[in-house]
């Protein structure tokens, strides 16, 4: 089962990667041949990767985000599922090159280094901890769709104030689009995380007995709950519109990806191992 | 349009620059096809004139195949290449849908078109502001807006989503820029300047939620500097070859009119020379001499007739030798072929 598991592993980054080039191909020639497959060649691939996940929880028999680079996995099918969501709402072909290039590098990073812990830590088990890991898990890939369209925005905007009307003006969609998506991602994303802050204190109350409010993991959380939390206050007081609004969505995304990948690593209990 | 805005042109380039306007290279946005309209306009009133001239009417419909032939065979026509349409796709990439958003036309002259797209494209609200306000009303009529008075224009300001500013709306944008600014503060501002001479302090811009334009900022089919490309390239050599064959066939129909006009001064002077001595003959005798002062004339100007006719070529004609033999005849204007193109 191992050596299959593997094999997907190897499998999932090609997938991504071919629909990163389909999608390339739809954002450049929307009308060429190779921007039909586009979306089959991107649920064929989360197909594998939900069979992926179903696979590596029945084998192991525990939720498959107990590494970091199990998380990413995780994060990386959700990322491409709320895509594949949009893509079905709104009839948008172009963001897709931007989010799936995430989607992509997050299982890149994730069949790279992975290992499957064989055993589940204490910590893991119980329903709040479920709760926690779901409402972390959406609420990333919220702010991961939030910023793609952040950056989108922004990219769209220097080249409408630079007056230029290339390649980025023609296929991209509008601003006002753009700064919708960029600011629902940030308030969902903004409830998830509080959700799952909750639901982790409470947890982390009953669990532990040391001032686990001082681990480096829950100060970097709490500093991206308060730039997200500053930012959905200024989106729901009307104060801030487009360029503000995308660079602090960008800046919450970066501590947060920050977060993921390095104080994971010194903290003491979000290490899971 | 004041004569102080006219300027002349004769002969090849007279040709050249019409072919230029129909093409619409010679437009503000290049390759618009309004203009082929208004050239036709311009063509119909010539011909309700009454002064129509076969060399005119030649020369313009040549031009208006021209103007089909460049935008049909090359580039020049394709993407937004008229103001109105490129001002309000581009309001539209910037607000998505305009059905929440309020137009504000600063001025009723030339704006209609850009208030009739974005009236089409189903904007919420259109205001118009005149100085002279039965204008704005007419206008508000015609594309179901709302009249702003002058005086009232900051307030309307504030509403506006996309502002469009034509002549005289300079009072607005110089006296008053810090209270635009602060009327879109947490908004975005679409600003099109159609003005030639620009109303907008280019500061406006400075401010992140403004988007400020004009018609050449807004030149989306406009080629790049540099090399012209092909599509340029391709249109003038339409161009030259369409005019260096209206060219030949207007002076053509020049020589024609001198020959005729040659032709018709020499059987004047021969009849009224014979026509002195009238009296002097017989009836039968008469007729003789008739047809043979006509043989001499003809056998006289037969080889200058020869060597006008060689010139039908399509370089032959050159406007200085018709000018000299013009001279030597003393034909005067009223020679037929005689106007300028």
């Amino acid at each position: 089962m191992e050596r299959l598991i593997h094999f997907i592993e190897i499998l999932l980054p090609l997938g991504y990667l071919v629909g990163v080039n389909l999608y390339g191909v739809a954002f450049v020639n929307p009308g060429h041949v190779l921007a039909q497959p586009a979306r089959p060649a991107l649920e064929i691939t989360l197909l594998l990767h939900l069979a992926y996940l179903v696979i590596v929880a029945a084998h192991f028999q525990r939720i498959p985000m107990v590494s970091i680079f199990e998380v990413l996995s995780c994060l990386a099918f959700a990322v491409a599922a709320v895509y594949l969501y949009l893509e079905r709402r709104v009839a948008e072909k172009s963001v897709g090159l931007f989010i799936l290039a995430l989607a992509f590098l997050f299982q890149l990073l994730s069949s790279g280094f992975v290992e499957h812990p064989k055993a589940t830590p204490p910590l893991l088990a119980g329903y709040a901890v479920a709760l926690h890991v779901a409402s972390v898990l959406v609420s990333y890939a919220a702010f991961t769709v939030s910023a793609v369209f952040a950056l989108m925005y922004l990219m769209l905007y220097h080249e409408i104030r630079q007056h230029r009307f290339g390649l980025i003006y023609s296929r991209m969609p509008s601003l006002d689009v753009m700064a919708s998506f960029c600011a629902h991602g940030a308030q969902v994303g903004f409830v998830f995380l509080s959700l799952a802050m909750v639901a982790g204190s409470f947890r982390a109350h009953a669990e532990l007995d040391y001032a686990w409010y001082h681990d480096p993991k829950v100060l970097s959380v709490i500093l991206i709950w308060l730039v997200y939390g500053a930012l959905v206050s200024q989106i729901l007081a009307g104060k801030w519109k487009g360029r503000r609004i995308a660079y602090l969505s960008l800046a919450g995304y970066g501590i947060t990806i920050a977060s993921m990948l390095t104080i994971n690593f010194v903290s003491q209990f979000h290490g899971f191992q | 349009m004041p004569p102080a805005h006219w300027y002349p042109h004769c002969n090849r380039a007279a040709v050249r620059h019409l072919f230029r306007v129909s093409a619409g290279l010679d437009s503000m946005m290049v390759g618009e096809p309004q203009i082929l309209g208004q050239l036709k306009d311009a063509y119909r009133i010539y011909c309700e004139s009454g002064e129509g001239h076969p060399v005119f009417h030649k020369l313009f419909q040549i031009a208006f195949r021209c103007g089909k032939r460049v935008r049909t065979e090359t580039g020049l026509g394709q993407g937004e290449i008229s103001v109105a349409s490129a001002a309000v796709n581009l309001a539209l990439k910037i607000f998505g849908c305009l059905s929440d958003n309020t137009a504000f036309l600063v001025g009723a002259g030339d704006g209609e078109l850009v208030a009739r797209y974005l009236v089409d494209r189903k904007i919420r609200r259109l205001l118009i502001a005149n100085r002279t306000e039965e204008r704005a009303a007419v206008l508000a009529q015609k594309l179901s807006g709302a009249v702003v008075p002058w005086d009232s224009l900051h307030s309307a300001l504030a509403e506006a989503d996309v502002v469009l500013l034509h002549r005289g709306s300079t009072y607005l944008l110089t006296a008053s820029r810090r209270r635009l600014m602060s009327a879109c503060s947490g908004r975005i501002l679409f600003l099109i300047d159609l003005s030639v001479l620009r109303n907008c302090d280019p500061n406006c811009a400075r401010h992140d939620n403004v988007f400020l334009y004009n018609p050449d900022d807004l030149q989306v089919g406009r080629p790049q500097p540099g090399p012209p490309p092909r599509r340029d390239r391709e249109g003038r050599g339409h161009r030259r070859g369409d005019g260096r064959r209206v060219l030949a066939g207007a002076r053509s129909l020049q020589v024609d009119g001198l020959i005729a006009g040659i032709m018709k001064k020499a059987e004047e002077i021969r009849s009224r020379e014979v026509e002195k001595h009238r009296r002097r003959f017989e009836d039968e005798h008469w007729k003789d001499l008739d047809a043979l002062t006509r043989g001499i004339v003809r056998k006289i100007l037969a080889d200058p007739m020869t060597s006008l006719r060689a010139w039908h070529g399509e370089d032959g004609a050159d406007p200085l030798r018709i000018e000299a033999v013009k001279e030597l005849f003393h034909l005067g204007a009223n020679a037929e072929g005689d106007d300028e193109t």
